[in-house]
């Protein structure tokens, strides 16, 4: 499934409510950079606001869980993972 | 702040039951100048099962949130506390309760109160003059007449932790030991220590699968599992603009949780304890081979040379430790008494609450005559550590193997520090005792 940034942030919103719990997102196109990606609404800044963590749990699958709100969202994304890696050489 | 000590649940007058669950122990009371309170950054919970799958249906909550009232001192207050919203009390907690009722639709939750104040830390007379009556307004009664309390106390248990974990030293056979010491008393390890307490008292029909009050003692929804727990946000982010506030994420990780008394220290071994007060107890499963083949029951023939023949040639599993601490006691065992919350392993207090409160409450409980008592819930004055010594050294064996004749040391063992004048009971709800002052009790 591929997701996009913004569909994402709209997702970590509604973590609130606990209506989502754990879940497996594949791909997902967070924080690419890319030159196209569209200026973060206010609404999705209101999200980012509130405490927001990557935790890199398994570099050998790429797999990635976001921490917002009372929420855990799952996902893989090795180009993410890789990009990461090199940022922290 | 989150490890959760004790929990003790019983049956109390106007068919209600009382639920306290003690965490931060052994506080000294003297210890200032920021004293004890409970974590902004802790979910506290009591849970209560009621249909014996080892998961909750019924949970209270407690969310906490300090204030400091004067950014310009490092005094915890600036004058007598003489009220709970006292200016000169500098560091005030105050807490909300949610109720989560996973039979109701949807999420359950009911906020039953808001904004409901602790007491202080008791400090000394001249901070904190009239404790009693401080600690008396910090308990909140709701409209539907349920009670509330969250506060420091003194700690009602009673236990020689510097004897029972010096290689098991046990009264009265300290001489026979196998390295041997003059028998002498037991010593309150808690003796002048205090704790922070979460109690409830609530409705019985609140908490029973059917909203009744049970009458029948042998029916099975008489029952109810009830442990407490406390836990933490999943990520904590340390900043440098202000400390902890608004930096953690993710959901709530449990990081301790109590039902029976010493399961978590004297079963479980120690790595597993973390994954044990992460998991909840219908996962006890898992563990359940430290029950039935207890550590202590096999230590305590080799540190106790000829004093416990009789265990030392017991190698069954043992269903009475099983059925006391994990499912508990069927109905046949004990006559016209059972807490047995079906075949799923779970470290739960048992309540049976069809059982009313007993006039004369023996130390010893169930195997005391007195069904009132441990394991039958836990009440604040029962020997808990008497008791599952006594029923480690295969005391209560008998009761599913009438084969085995315990040794004559298991019904002697005394833990020796059972002492009710020293401890600060009351007689009304919170139950727990007014906290020892710091200026009077400087040391724990």
């Amino acid at each position: 499934m591929e997701i996009s940034r913004r569909a994402l942030l709209t997702r970590g919103s509604l973590g609130a409510a606990g209506a989502i719990g754990v879940m497996a997102i594949p791909n997902v196109a967070l924080a690419r950079g890319d030159a196209a990606e569209p200026e973060l609404s206010e609404a999705e800044r209101k999200v980012l606001a509130q405490p927001f963590v990557v935790h890199l749990r398994d570099v050998a699958t790429g797999e990635l869980e976001l921490l917002v709100g009372e929420q855990s969202i799952v996902f893989t994304d090795k180009k993410l993972v890789a990009k990461v890696l090199r940022a922290a050489r | 702040m989150a490890d959760n000590t004790d929990t003790y649940a019983f049956r109390t007058p106007g068919d209600t039951v009382t639920i306290i669950a003690n965490y931060l122990p052994a506080q000294s009371p003297a210890g200032g100048p920021n004293f004890y309170e409970f974590g902004d950054d802790v979910l506290y919970e009591l849970h209560v099962d009621n249909n014996g799958d080892g998961k909750p249906d019924v949970t209270y909550r407690f969310q906490f949130e300090t204030a400091v009232t004067n950014t310009e001192t490092f005094l915890y207050n600036t004058g007598p506390i003489g009220s709970l919203d006292s200016p000169d009390w500098n560091r005030q907690q105050r807490y909300r309760v949610t109720r989560v009722d996973r039979r109701s639709p949807g999420t359950g939750e009911t906020v039953l109160a808001t904004g409901v104040r602790c007491p202080p830390c008791n400090i000394g007379p001249r901070s904190t003059p009239d404790y009693p009556d401080l600690a008396s307004a910090a308990v909140r009664t709701l409209p539907d007449g349920s009670k509330l309390f969250a506060g420091q106390r003194a700690d009602p248990f009673f236990v020689d932790l510097g004897s029972i974990f010096d290689l098991g030293t046990l009264r009265p056979f300290q001489s026979l030991h196998l390295i041997p010491t003059a028998n002498a008393d037991g010593v309150d390890t808690l003796a002048g220590a205090n704790v922070h307490t979460i109690a409830i008292q609530v409705p019985v029909s609140h908490l029973t699968r059917n909203g009744t009050v049970p009458t029948d003692v042998m029916g099975p929804e008489s029952v109810l599992g009830i442990w407490g727990a406390a836990s933490r946000r999943k990520a904590t982010i340390l900043d440098d603009r202000g400390g902890r506030r608004g930096s953690a994420a993710g959901p709530w990780v449990q990081v301790s949780r109590l039902g029976n008394p010493l399961f978590n220290e004297v079963i479980v071994p120690m790595a597993q304890k973390d994954r044990w007060n992460a998991v909840g107890p219908d996962r006890d499963a898992e563990f359940a081979r430290y029950v039935a083949q207890p550590e202590l029951a096999k230590l305590l023939p080799v540190l106790y040379p000829d004093v416990f023949p009789n265990l030392a040639g017991l190698t069954a599993d043992r269903a009475d430790l099983l059925a006391i601490l994990l499912t508990g006691i069927p109905a046949g065992i004990v006559p016209g008494f059972q807490n047995y919350t079906g075949p799923t392993q779970a470290d739960m207090l048992r309540l049976n609450v069809a059982i009313p409160p007993s006039g004369s409450p023996n130390r010893l409980g169930l195997i005391g005559g007195d069904a009132a008592g441990f394991p039958n819930g836990r009440r604040l004055g029962d020997d808990v550590v008497t008791v599952e010594l006594r029923a480690v050294a295969g005391a209560t064996y008998p009761l599913v193997a009438p084969g085995y004749t315990a040794d004559g040391a298991a019904a002697l063992i005394e833990d020796g520090t059972w002492d009710p004048p020293s401890r600060i009971l009351l007689g009304a709800f919170p139950y727990v005792g007014t906290p020892y002052s710091g200026y009077e009790v400087p040391a724990a």
